[in-house]
């Protein structure tokens, strides 16, 4: 069952004098539970692909349907985006408005601190925190809202690779035991291999090519199917880009 | 070791007057010694003369401050929401804000008269545009994409106020407030000195016409030492309203 469709999807953007097409025909399916990571050069459109899923954009035409049902999505964006004048809990509350219950909105809240391991920094504001850190709680947040659906903007792009690395594995560990919905954008080729079940390239706005990753989790980025998927897909960014 | 930084200078600074006026012996009249600023202090106190002024004026000074606010906030409100109405009022305000107040104070005094009013409007033009226009930058720069982040959460527009626009513009806001403080003590020492009949701007002038240049110190310094406390205060609670701003507590 698919979970989110879109179709002929095309936004621009008006820069000054000149119009940029930010998506251009882009039609995608991605099926419930599966993990997709969104590749492609900076500043072609994944970015703004993401905010028409999220429904923060509107399309300037094109369908986008979400089988939502009772489903949220929670979104993490490149900076943490935290609200300085709340701590992490009161951040973390703000997604939380769906739940009526202070119990229940009591226990979720504990449960996502405990997988996140911010317990201990629950009461901290954003100045308090570090970079790792502040991003966690902002991925905290997200999950507070129970989201069916996930959208992550180069989340981890900011940090340093030992701290990547262990937020990758976290929400590798996350997806397998929530069954959710993931779109993450990224422009590390590596990064998508390893986390998405698809990879989908994009560039100058348009779906480039879509590619089944079968490996399985977790994933060993120095077997030779991990370097050769990585490689073909390198392969076919740097063809669209040099084709445009 | 806070207490031993924040009281070297001004203790320097003591030692060097009482030292300049004893070694070179000038005149007291000119310029009087520490001990005979304490001992005006301590007159003025004993006799109650400086409790009253420094209240008449404190209340002065908060009047026109408070009314300010109440004025200038909603206003920078409106102006943000409504920022195409600002371009028709932007060159008028501007005009306005490079008129000193203290060059306003014969029409004020022609126009209100020579009690509370005009002292109180003098302390309102003072204390406007800092209140305003920090406001209005503060809220005009907060950061959209904290906006889009509410969206995400599907915030209603009263929670992106209370949870977004207010906190992110609180540090220019509180930059505002501290200016007009200042200001308003400025205007109202002023205004006092012109037209009134108590104050400590009043007593400063009244001292200085009868001579008495150890009472004119003995106001200077309750002047500034009003306004550091005010400063203070206002620092202090800002720090309890706003828990999230590392630098009030400094």
């Amino acid at each position: 069952m698919s979970d989110i469709s879109l179709s002929d999807v095309n936004k621009s953007f008006v820069l000054r004098d000149r119009t940029v097409d930010a998506v251009s025909n882009f039609s995608l399916t991605i099926e419930d539970g599966t993990f997709v990571s969104v590749i492609g050069p900076s500043g072609c459109g994944k970015s703004t692909l993401l905010s028409i899923i999220g429904g923060l954009l509107k399309p300037d035409s094109g369908t986008v349907s979400i089988n939502r049902g009772e489903k949220r999505c929670g979104f993490v964006f490149q900076e943490p985006r935290l609200l300085n004048s709340c701590t992490v809990k009161e951040n973390m509350i703000l997604g939380m408005k769906h739940i009526k219950s202070n119990s229940a909105r009591n226990q979720v809240l504990a449960d996502v601190l405990e997988l996140l391991e911010l317990t201990e920094f629950i009461n901290a504001y954003p100045y308090q925190l570090s970079g790792g850190m502040a991003q966690r709680a902002a991925l905290g947040r997200a999950l507070c809202r129970q989201p069916g659906i996930l959208l992550m903007d180069e989340p981890f792009s900011s940090l340093d690779a030992m701290l990547r690395k262990k937020l990758q594995n976290e929400l590798v560990s996350l997806y397998l035991k929530k069954n959710l919905t993931i779109v993450f954008v990224t422009h590390d080729v590596s990064e998508a291999v390893f986390l998405g079940r698809k990879v989908v390239i994009m560039n100058d706005g348009q779906l480039i090519r879509q590619q089944k990753i079968d490996l399985e989790y977790p994933r060993n980025t120095s077997s030779p199917e991990f370097i050769s998927l990585c490689d073909s897909i390198m392969e076919t960014i740097s063809y669209s880009r040099y084709q445009v | 070791m806070r207490l031993l930084k924040k009281f070297t200078v001004p203790v320097i600074v003591i030692f060097l007057w009482w030292a300049v006026v004893h070694v070179f012996n000038i005149n007291a009249f000119l310029f009087p010694p520490p001990e005979k600023v304490l001992a005006a202090f301590h007159h003025l106190i004993e006799k109650d003369i400086l409790q009253k002024h420094v209240c008449v004026s404190f209340i002065r000074a908060f009047r026109g401050f408070s009314i300010t606010m109440l004025i200038a906030m909603p206003l920078a409100v409106f102006f943000h929401i409504f920022k195409r109405t600002f371009s028709f009022f932007d060159g008028f305000l501007n005009f306005l804000r490079s008129v000193p107040p203290l060059a306003m104070i014969p029409l004020l005094i022609l126009w209100f008269g020579i009690g509370e009013a005009s002292k109180l409007s003098l302390i309102i033009l003072a204390c406007f545009f800092p209140i305003f226009l920090n406001t209005l930058s503060g809220l005009n720069n907060v950061d959209s994409k904290l906006l889009v982040m509410g969206d995400s959460l599907d915030l209603t527009k009263i929670e992106k106020i209370r949870y977004i626009m207010i906190p992110e513009a609180a540090p220019a806001i509180i930059t505002g407030l501290r200016l007009a403080l200042g200001n308003s003590w400025r205007a109202l020492v002023a205004a006092e000195m012109i037209a009134a009949s108590s104050g400590i701007g009043y007593m400063i002038l009244d001292a200085e016409e009868m001579a008495k240049t150890d009472v004119v110190y003995a106001g200077i310094l309750t002047i500034g030492i009003l306004g550091l406390l005010m400063d203070k205060m206002c620092l202090m609670i800002m720090a309890k309203l706003c828990p999230w701003m590392e630098d009030l507590k400094r």
